[in-house]
């Protein structure tokens, strides 16, 4: 990219100005026709590369600025003796930060809380987001209001979203007890007890999620061809083996899509958690993020907390690179 | 037949999503010592609100939310657009810039958040709205590039050829003619990265104090150590979801297109 | 207005060639028209003519000045493309301006431009539309008129006619040709279409894989094609092409076509094709050229008798397609004819007008 770049600068240094309506004596040409080898041939750099890195250059400048620096730094800091006490990034500790949080039980048991949370999460996101899509494939009345209905949660932040849920299951209080005490069940301490706590959270996480996935698998399923379906109404296939043999084979690209973005949403869940339960009970829904966070600002370790995070990194490419040669290996 | 039970579905689920929200904006129109009876409008008061706003400023935090928000996706727009349109149109970078633009979507927030907390700090950015809209700017900026490189292929080559054979150089082609044409495309990444910075926690979380706490914020901050004060909270639940409900009701076809095109297209 | 030349132009992606060495001078006020099948090159070199694309080498002169590091924006060339490129956002008189207002042309002289050429091409009352609620044709008018107003040096056109009915498209080719004959523009036009070609153009330049086959009047390239590709290209129906070995006897030469037919050549072509007696060639002629026998036999008349497979009236001419030694033959006929399906039909082939190829070049001989 770097060669492209300057190679470009250079012939706009060697042709002028690009704006230039002075004409060029052809040898300009020929000359830096033959300036760039590359597999035994010669590609003349044509001013259009030249202009598309000028489009590109101020957004790729601020990404880097803001994104790239601060992601290096971070990368520092996970070899570093930095905490909030002693403020200082030198001299380097080596991989004393990692060796520390990789030998951390606790790290290891939110790690694996993770991986199991994201699984959950999205396998439910997905099969009821699939029946919602499949459902609203089938309507034409009142199609308009149910995508707006389906949009709601989407809209609202995921700390409203735990707020609502916890006044919601409020164990005393709360209405969802309140009506299951009518029914004559006996109320739960839903966010509280160990044994409910993370299904309730990842629930609370599907409510809110499963609209994105519906939405996405919707406009998939609407922009299929009918033809095949034709084909094979008239070949005599019912419904259901419609279904499995024509809409989930083309659906698949877009689905692949859908659940590597859920995926990747989901692995890093934080607000959530923050405002639904902090962790608890004990560390019954200590997530990743969450224990990184607080590592890093009420344990005070930030050099720990940058190397957690960087481990909750290398699991979401590990994870997004393995589904993505799955799901391409699938397709031959 | 088989429709009435797509229908029946259908409400169900709409039911579900719906009820948990329809109570809490019930809650916040009932009187606070009422918050928790369970039955269905025991009467109707607007105090919450007022003194939502009144003791707690929540009416700051929402200003700060919008100029954040504003101002945050006012910055990335123009830059989303001249990046999405040179990869679109001029293939910078090939695959592999688009791949790494998206891939910084992968990063988990908590990777960035300490190292820009640490910079911040000693920039003198924290507590500071204007650093958190630079915040938002360039978390929102792949995301919007994203979605306006996918808008961009859709509108053929052939207009910018006719603007720059008519005399226009490519400066002035995206300007006068690209950029017209995506006005719907625009709408639709500028709504969505407005959404996206006014439900952000993480990074306002750590980034600002009370002074310059933006709504999200705000909202954790009413569960206290004594528990939820749950009329104060229903009530800025149902405050920070406003402005979106308004969007959503003049633009619902912009999110729509704007959240299925880089995915279906 | 202005003469193009193209020297030694190359376009290559990569290392995949598209364009391979191409060599054309245009004359001032010419018309000429670049055809061929697609993927052809034909695009490919307009668009560098354009300065869309750059070339790989060579140079291209627009009135003697070398253009290549000239960007589109300062050749002064105007262009029509096939799915006519017309602002959406704004009106037909805003698209037609556009050029000139980005020349900061005074807005009374665009308003009086524009009103001029919506003149020329009878959309005046269409200039306060927007492109949305044009027809086709009418959208085909405003991307001319675009290309009118600027009074540029040279028009390109790429297939504009490829998005209309054929109908409309017959009708705009009329008015293309007169259209040109009113403002005398230097002209270069892609098409795919070899009626095009031929009615459009004063030269037409067939290209095929990236490179030029013939360049020549319409005429020319019908009575004299250089290539079995500009002989099967050109003209409608195609040409018959036959596997036919060339024999002599008594100072006669002979196509022996199968074991039981023979064709004489004509006398004038003796010297040209003595060289190939005894070798394999390939006999080409046109539906045209194939009819049925009236009166006398002429010189140079060859006369055939061949089953019939298929009969296609056409109206004003019906076509037959017969079975030559296992190979189709179309001939042209009368509408009047008795052909029908299965019968043998009498007919007599004008060799004067006979093509020979010779199959390891692919040249006429």
């Amino acid at each position: 990219m770097k060669t492209d770049l300057s190679h470009a600068i250079e012939r706009v240094a060697v042709t002028g100005d690009l704006d230039s309506t002075a004409p060029e004596t052809p040898s300009t040409s020929i000359q830096q026709h033959h300036r760039k080898p590359r597999n035994g041939d010669f590609k003349r750099v044509d001013r259009w590369r030249l202009i598309g890195w000028l489009f590109a250059l101020p957004g790729l400048l601020l990404l880097g600025l803001t994104i790239g620096i601060p992601l290096i730094y971070s990368f520092v800091l996970s070899f570093s003796p930095y905490t909030l006490v002693n403020q200082k990034v030198l001299p380097l500790v080596g991989l004393a930060n990692y060796v520390r949080v990789l030998n951390d039980p606790y790290v290891w048991h939110s790690l694996i809380l993770t991986l199991q949370y994201t699984a959950v999460t999205v396998l439910a996101e997905f099969l009821l987001g699939l029946g919602v899509a499949l459902l609203l494939n089938r309507v034409y009345t009142g199609r308009s209001i149910y995508f707006m209905i389906l949009a709601v949660p989407l809209a609202i932040s995921p700390v409203s979203v735990g707020l609502i849920w916890r006044l919601l299951l409020q164990p005393n209080l709360g209405i969802v007890n309140e009506v299951i005490r009518s029914l004559g069940g006996t109320g739960v301490d839903w966010l509280g007890s160990p044994d409910y706590a993370f299904w309730t959270v990842a629930f609370i996480d599907v409510w809110q999620q499963v609209s994105f996935v519906a939405l996405i698998l919707t406009a998939g399923l609407a922009a299929l061809p009918k033809e095949p379906y034709e084909a094979a109404a008239i070949d005599g296939a019912r419904s259901w083996q419609q279904f499995i043999y024509i809409t989930l084979p083309m659906l698949r690209p877009v689905a692949a899509i859908v659940l590597i973005i859920q995926m990747i949403n989901e692995i890093r869940t934080y607000d959530l958690i923050y405002v639904l339960t902090k962790g608890g009970p004990g560390v019954e829904t200590e997530l990743l993020s969450f224990l990184t966070y607080k590592k890093a600002f009420t344990g005070l370790a930030v050099n720990e907390g940058a190397a957690s995070a960087f481990v909750l990194l290398a699991a979401t490419m590990l994870l997004s690179v393995l589904s993505f040669v799955l799901i391409s290996r699938n397709k031959q | 037949m088989k429709r009435v039970w797509v229908h029946v579905g259908l409400i169900a689920f709409s039911a579900y999503i719906l009820l948990p929200i329809l109570w809490i904006i019930r809650t916040s129109f009932v009187p606070e010592s009422m918050s928790y009876s369970s039955s269905l409008m025991p009467g109707f008061t607007l105090d919450n609100f007022a003194a939502l706003l009144n003791r707690r400023n929540f009416g700051n935090s929402l200003l700060r939310s919008l100029i954040v928000s504003l101002g945050a996706t006012l910055i990335a727009l123009p830059f989303a657009a001249a990046t999405g349109f040179a990869f679109a149109r001029y293939r910078t970078g090939g695959n592999l810039g688009r791949f790494l633009v998206l891939a910084t979507q992968m990063l988990p927030a908590i990777v960035l958040v300490l190292p820009t907390f640490t910079i911040f700090r000693s920039l003198g950015l924290t507590n500071s709205i204007f650093g958190l809209m630079i915040v938002y700017a360039a978390l929102n900026l792949p995301f919007l590039t994203w979605i306006l490189m996918g808008f961009f292929e859709g509108i053929p080559v052939e207009l910018e050829w006719a603007a720059m054979i008519d005399g226009a150089n490519p400066w002035t082609a995206f300007w006068r003619v690209v950029i017209p044409v995506s006005l719907p495309g625009l709408a639709s990444a500028g709504i969505l990265g407005f959404i996206m910075a006014w439900n952000e926690f993480i990074f306002a979380l750590i980034l600002t104090g009370p002074a310059t706490a933006t709504v999200p914020v705000s909202l954790a901050a009413l569960q206290t150590q004594n528990g939820i004060r749950i009329a104060d909270v229903s009530a800025g639940v149902v405050l920070a979801v406003i402005p979106l409900a308004i969007i959503a009701r003049y633009a619902q076809r912009f999110i729509v297109s704007g959240l299925t095109f880089g995915a279906v297209k | 207005m202005a003469q193009v030349s193209l020297r030694n132009v190359v376009k290559r992606y990569e290392l995949v060639q598209v364009v391979h060495n191409i060599n054309l001078e245009i004359a001032d006020h010419e018309f000429v028209v670049l055809v061929g099948p697609s993927g052809c090159g034909k695009s490919t070199t307009l668009r560098m003519l354009a300065g869309l694309e750059e070339i790989s080498s060579g140079e291209i002169y627009i009135d003697s000045r070398p253009v290549s590091s000239v960007p589109p924006w300062n050749r002064d060339i105007a262009m029509v493309f096939q799915n006519y490129a017309l602002y959406p956002h704004m009106t037909v008189a805003e698209n037609m301006g556009f050029g000139l207002k980005l020349r900061h042309v005074p807005k009374s002289e665009i308003q009086a431009r524009v009103k001029h050429a919506a003149d020329i091409l009878g959309i005046t009352n269409l200039l306060d539309r927007r492109p949305k609620a044009l027809s086709g044709g009418q959208r085909q008018r405003v991307a001319m008129g675009r290309a009118l107003v600027r009074d540029p040096k040279v028009f390109l056109f790429d297939e504009p006619l490829s998005n209309l009915d054929a109908k409309l498209r017959v009708q705009m080719r009329t008015e293309i040709k007169k259209l040109h004959q009113r403002v005398n523009t230097t002209t270069i036009y892609v098409t795919h279409d070899q009626v095009e070609a031929m009615t459009l153009a004063d030269r037409v330049v067939v290209m095929n894989g990236g490179r030029i086959e013939q360049i020549g009047p319409p005429q020319e390239l019908y009575h004299a094609p250089k290539s079995l590709f500009v002989a099967g290209f050109v003209g409608s129906p195609g040409m018959n092409f036959v596997p036919a070995r060339v024999e002599e006897s008594n100072g006669s030469l002979y196509l022996s076509i199968g074991n039981r037919c023979r064709l004489a050549v004509p006398l004038a072509r003796t010297d040209r094709y003595g060289p190939f007696v005894g070798r394999m060639m390939t006999f080409g002629i046109r539906p045209e050229h194939i009819s049925e026998p009236s009166g006398e036999p002429q010189s140079g008349m060859a006369p055939l008798e061949l089953p019939v497979d298929v009969v296609e009236p056409m109206g004003a001419e019906t076509l037959v397609h017969c079975n030559l030694d296992g190979t189709t033959v179309i001939a042209c006929l009368e509408p009047s004819t008795q052909a029908s399906p299965g019968k043998p039909i009498k007919l007599v082939a004008d060799m004067n007008h006979m093509h020979l190829i010779d199959p390891e070049t692919s040249l006429v001989v």
